[in-house]
């Protein structure tokens, strides 16, 4: 019941039949929540792969789109730069400060 | 003077009641924990003070109150009980989230799916408790650790169980470092949490925006359920990464997630009037849900050491806490606790992938619930 409320097997239907379970006894809502657990684990496997081909994929797109390296709307958004700028700029001041005091705890030791 | 007996007949003084007393100190408590510990202030201050104007007893007939059709705060509710605010909540947290992290190491997605077992577990617990199937799914929903998803859900399946739901969710999201570390201690040992794991690839501009269409389409064809809630966060998402919005993204992550939380937690508190929050029920929800919750930190923790068992790049199993979603509070401890072994392991990148990864699980899994239960 669970797989026919995909949106792969309700793409060809006008109306979507949501409507759901009829027993509410506890053998059945065990059932529910293995089955439910199975489409969430199945889902975030499925984004999984997705992110791990997606290197794959945009190399060989690549070939026929390169990449620039400043999307054109962002040449008139300054706003954006001065936002990653910040968070750039806040991380290097992190990494040196963490690099300056184990600097100076090995002095001490 | 027999006008001033009936004027102070109507007054709160009069008519007050043990339960409006005590939720009007849960208010007071809830804004007390915000300012001086610090715990999600910006939404139990909102609650707390709601819960106090909510508890305030009004004359009969005056119709003030969140549940007097035609009030004031009956509009403001209606974004509540409709599940308007959730979705716009979403939007604002899809244009603050960086996906970068989840992009360069994918096989941190599982953490975030390990995560909401405690969502299943606690959906057959509250069955196992009596409550009806479509309470127990808004009940269990509270493990994702995800207020808005706990709001929207609860909103569609059980609207009576709303108030004492949304409390109980946000209560534990603000009880995060109370709550998930002695389970992540007990569970790991210590030279599991002293791994250190690889620094994050870097992520191209295109990757991060094919990923929000493209997580979207995946996610909602395999749980159309969670078209709102997914289609709210990765539109948000693709305003910031797509770089030609950026006004819009800048509006959805500042001044309009702002407007709507405010809306959303002083509405909650509201709802919390004594003579609909103070039962059994609520109680019992109260219990799920800090099981919920900590199955769920359990579930994300083990699973990383299970993954361990075939990977060669070992994990730290304290990344998997910050599977339940609460986006960043369970990323920042996972730090904390990486760092009281080791002061030089930087764990908090790496957590964030687990833990957008959790949003994302938890709104599948809202998904499923609502489309099974309704």
């Amino acid at each position: 019941m669970l797989l026919k409320q995909t949106g792969l097997t309700l793409l060809g239907q006008s109306d979507f039949p949501l409507g759901g379970s009829e027993s509410n006894n506890l053998a059945d809502g065990a059932v529910q929540a293995l089955v439910g657990l199975i489409i969430v684990f199945s889902a975030l496997i499925v984004i999984s792969l997705f992110i791990a081909a997606l290197p794959r994929i945009l190399a060989i797109l690549s070939a026929v789109w390169p990449e620039v390296d400043e999307p054109a709307g962002n040449t008139g958004h300054p706003d954006s730069l001065v936002a990653d700028d910040g968070a750039v700029l806040a991380a290097i001041g992190y990494v040196l400060h963490t690099e300056f005091q184990r600097q100076l705890e090995s002095h001490d030791s | 003077m027999e006008i001033l007996t009936d004027f102070f007949d109507t007054t709160g003084f009069a008519t007050l009641t043990l339960g409006n007393a005590i939720m009007i100190l849960i208010g007071i408590v809830f804004i007390f924990l915000a300012i001086t510990k610090d715990y999600e202030p910006l939404l139990l201050v909102p609650i707390g003070m709601g819960a106090i104007v909510g508890n305030i007893p009004v004359a009969a007939g005056m119709g003030l109150s969140v549940y007097d059709e035609g009030s004031v705060l009956s509009y403001l509710y209606f974004g509540v009980s409709a599940g308007v605010y959730p979705p716009l909540i979403f939007l604002g947290i899809g244009a603050m989230t960086d996906f970068s992290t989840m992009l360069s190491n994918p096989k941190l997605v599982l953490l975030g799916a390990a995560a909401q077992i405690g969502v299943f577990l606690t959906f057959f617990g509250a069955l196992w408790l009596g409550f009806q199937p479509n309470e127990a799914g808004a009940i269990g929903i509270i493990g994702g650790a995800d207020g808005p998803t706990a709001i929207f859900l609860a909103s569609k399946l059980a609207p009576g169980l709303l108030g004492a739901i949304a409390i109980a969710a946000y209560s534990y999201m603000a009880l995060v470092p109370v709550i998930q570390p002695p389970i992540m201690k007990l569970l790991t040992s210590r030279e599991e949490r002293l791994i250190r794991m690889k620094p994050p690839r870097k992520v191209s501009k295109r990757e991060k925006m094919i990923f929000p269409v493209a997580a979207f389409l995946i996610s909602t064809m395999i749980a159309p359920g969670a078209v709102v809630l997914l289609g709210m966060l990765f539109f948000g998402n693709l305003l910031k990464e797509s770089l030609v919005t950026e006004r819009l993204a800048q509006t959805a992550r500042t001044a309009m997630i702002d407007v709507v939380t405010i809306l959303l937690g002083f509405a909650v508190g509201a709802s919390t009037q004594a003579d609909t929050f103070l039962t059994r029920d609520s109680l019992q929800i109260f219990g799920l849900g800090a099981l919920s919750f900590a199955i769920a930190t359990a579930g994300g923790v083990l699973f990383a050491k299970f993954m361990n068992l075939f990977l060669t790049e070992k994990i730290n199993p304290l990344v998997g806490a910050a599977g339940v979603s609460a986006v960043p509070d369970s990323a920042r401890v996972v730090q904390m606790v990486g760092q009281q072994e080791d002061p030089h392991n930087f764990l908090l990148m790496h957590a964030m992938a687990p833990n957008v990864a959790g949003v994302v699980g938890s709104a599948i899994a809202a998904g499923v619930l609502w489309s099974v239960l309704t």
